[in-house]
This record gives C-alpha cells, sequence and structure tokens, in this order.
C-alpha cells in the first residue's frame, strides 16, 4: 500500500536508478507543510471497484478486461511470488500460470474479496504446487500466509529477482523515469510526486499546491504523459501492433 | 481519453466517468499501452518496476488461447446491493407498521358488522332457571345452629389491669 502520510521530502536526485524516485522538494520545502486530513472520498470509484468492474467485464466474456488486470499486477504477483521461488524464469512461468487459472476461475470469483487478495492466493497456491511437483519443499503456511498478501507491497525485504541481463534492462527503465520526472516543471514534479509516493487525493494535493483540483488532475496527467513519451520508444510497440 | 485514463488510475472519477474510460481503455490497444505505461511509472517511482519494458506478451498470448469465460449473470439476492436494499425495505416496512399501530393508540377498530342496522345484537346474558324456594330453605337448614358461632368483637382487647 503506498503511504497515506506526507513524507518529509529532502532534495535528492536520484543517483543510483534502481532506488525509488525522491522528489526534490518545492521552494520552501513541502517537508514543512502540515498533514492534511482525509477528505471523504463520495462518488468516486476506488482502485478496487476499478478492479470489480473489470472483472465483471471479464465475467462477461471480455478478455481486454482481464488483459488490463495482468498488466496492472503482473509486477506485483511476480514480486510476491519471488518469496516462494528464486528462479526468475520459473517465476514468470508460474505467475503466467496463476493469471490463467484465475482467468478460468473468474465464474466463481463472487467479489467477497478484493480480485488482488483472490489473485495473490492462487499465484501463492500455484508456487507451492509447483514446487512440490519439482519435489522441492514448498513453504508453509506460517512461513507465508497468502492472507499477508493484501498488505504486500513494500519493496524492504524482497529478494531481487532479477537477471544481470534484466538487471540492466531495469536499471535503464528507471534511470529513464528518473531523469524525466527530474526534468519536469516543479509543479508537475511536486504533483506526481504526491500523488504517487504519497498516495494523496486531488483534493488534498489542491490543498496542499493551494490550486483547482481540476488543476491537479492536468498536473498529474501531464507529468505522465512526460515520462511515458520517454518510455514509449523502449516499449517498442507499434500502434496497430497488439499490445 | 488518457487525462481520464491517469485519474482513472488515481480513483478520482465518479462511477459513469469510470465506466467511460474502462470501456475506451479495453477498446483501444493504445490505451491499454497507456494503462500500462502509467504504471509503470507509478512502480518504478516506488522502487517496483518491471524487469523489462514490455507487456506481458506470454501471459496474453496463453490468455487468448483460452476458450473465453462466460460467468453464468448472477441472481439479483446474490448482489450485496440487492441484498441490502432488501434488507433495508424489509427494517422500513417494519418500522412503518409498528408505527402506524401505534398511532392508532392501540384501539381496536370497531368492528364493521356492529354497524348494520338490520342485525340484532345478541343477548350476552345467559337467562337463569328461577330459584326454587324450596331449594333455598333447604340449603339454610344444613347451615350449623348460631351457638356454634363464636361471637366475635370487632373492638380491641382492653389489658388487665
Amino acid at each position: 500500500m503506498r503511504a497515506k502520510g506526507m513524507k518529509s521530502l529532502s532534495f535528492i536526485i536520484p543517483q543510483e536508478a534502481n532506488k525509488p524516485f525522491v522528489a526534490p522538494a518545492a521552494q520552501g520545502g513541502l517537508a514543512g507543510l502540515a498533514p492534511t486530513t482525509k477528505l471523504p472520498l463520495q462518488g468516486r470509484m476506488s482502485d478496487r471497484e476499478i478492479d470489480q468492474q473489470l472483472v465483471e467485464k471479464a465475467q462477461r466474456g471480455d478478455k481486454h478486461a482481464f488483459e488490463m488486470l495482468v498488466t496492472k499486477y503482473q509486477r506485483k504477483l511476480e514480486r510476491l511470488l519471488s518469496r516462494v521461488i528464486r528462479d526468475p524464469a520459473e517465476i514468470e512461468d508460474v505467475a503466467q500460470e496463476a493469471f490463467i487459472k484465475a482467468y478460468r476461475a473468474l465464474p466463481n470469483f463472487r467479489g467477497d474479496s478484493a480480485f488482488y487478495t483472490w489473485l495473490y492466493r492462487i499465484g501463492i497456491n500455484t508456487a507451492k504446487n509447483y514446487l512440490i511437483a519439482l519435489g522441492r519443499r514448498a513453504p508453509t503456511s506460517t512461513e507465508f500466509d497468502s492472507e499477508e498478501a493484501e498488505g504486500f507491497e513494500d519493496a524492504a525485504g524482497l529478494r531481487d529477482i532479477n537477471t544481470p541481463e534484466s538487471e540492466l534492462a531495469s536499471k535503464q527503465i528507471a534511470q529513464t523515469v528518473n531523469d524525466a520526472i527530474a526534468a519536469l516543471p516543479e509543479e508537475l514534479r511536486t504533483a506526481i510526486t504526491l500523488r504517487e509516493l504519497d498516495g494523496l487525493s486531488y483534493e488534498e494535493i489542491a490543498q496542499i499546491m493551494n490550486c483547482p483540483i481540476g488543476t491537479v488532475r492536468s498536473r498529474i496527467f501531464r507529468a505522465r504523459e512526460a515520462v511515458a513519451e520517454k518510455l514509449r520508444p523502449q516499449l517498442g510497440t507499434s500502434k496497430d501492433k497488439r499490445w | 481519453m488518457t487525462q481520464e485514463i491517469s485519474s482513472l488510475m488515481d480513483g478520482e472519477l465518479g462511477a459513469q466517468e469510470a465506466a467511460h474510460a474502462l470501456q475506451g481503455c479495453c477498446a483501444s490497444e493504445e490505451h491499454k499501452r497507456t494503462w500500462y505505461l502509467y504504471h509503470v511509472i507509478g512502480d518504478s517511482m516506488r522502487g517496483q518496476g518491471p524487469r523489462r519494458l514490455s507487456l506481458p506478451g506470454g501471459v496474453l498470448d496463453a490468455l487468448h488461447a483460452q476458450p473465453t469465460v462466460l460467468a453464468p449473470r448472477r441472481k439479483l439476492l446474490e448482489t450485496t446491493f440487492a441484498r441490502v436494499s432488501l434488507a433495508a425495505a424489509a427494517s422500513v416496512a417494519t418500522v412503518g407498521v409498528v408505527g402506524w399501530i401505534g398511532t392508532q393508540g392501540g384501539q381496536v377498530p370497531e368492528p364493521v358488522i356492529a354497524k348494520n342496522a338490520n342485525l340484532q345484537p345478541v343477548a350476552n346474558t345467559v337467562s337463569q332457571p328461577a330459584l326454587d324456594v324450596q331449594d333455598y330453605l333447604a340449603v339454610h337448614r344444613q347451615m350449623p345452629p348460631p351457638e356454634l358461632y363464636r361471637q366475635v368483637n370487632n373492638r380491641a382487647a382492653v389489658p388487665a389491669r
């Protein structure tokens, strides 16, 4: 989960590409700002509700909706699986199998739990079965409980699942993102940092930056678009090609 | 549309706008790429970037090889909203009925039949047979003689001096 409180932001130009981005503080320092109170999110569709919408579309036969869930959760699922399986290639295979199992089991998903909790549980069970099939010892439930998957997102304590080749690629991606963000105008950089690192709502960011919510919406979008423009050549897909 | 995708990811769209944005995302490969890249940006900023910048082609190919799942539509009562609505409606109805009874002051309305002039009220007294005098005297004779009764004084007893 993203941090919900204000972090103290210090001026650090990212030196190590793989490290999380730490935003430069605005003039006067964002660290001095008091944390804002949480405001009601009436009428807004939460992350879980968006997932539920995508699940329901997939249940009605829309595979594109499930593709969106795959692209959203693939990295997180792989990071979770890295706690059970060591080999990156195996992690990828098990993640793929877990997604296919989840897709086949979609008619049974009733929405009682969040989609990602359900998916992560499938992922862990798939990984355990995979290890048992190979004659390796699967972790016991006390070593890893799939229930904790709900709160799993923190990078701390996770093994690096990169191979030397993929580590280079991974560093390049992180470097591109960090460079692009560092090059953003300050108001865009501040807006996207407060959103992505501090997990603040648009309303809270608007209060901090003393601007209308519509401006926050626009700034975050422009920041994302500026960074995405740098990433698109690396993605290497044309518009007419699937993905 | 891309701005809508950005707001959608942040949970900052209303239900209708979000449904529209999701529809647009699912319908366009370009928008799906945007959805992917925007997530990569957030993950990278949090130090959880991908190992390589490519869409999960293996998963998607395997997904497209799968027969399309079609979940049966859930019955009305299986949805949470319907269950909550039904429970709320039942509660309101109960409160309404109890409240209505309370406002009537607990009086039971007169039966309609009593207002019908053509009907005669039925006597609710049961006719007793006339008491025979001889029987009455016979009962009194069976009573004990007066001397057997102890006289009762209703004045408090005065203690002896």
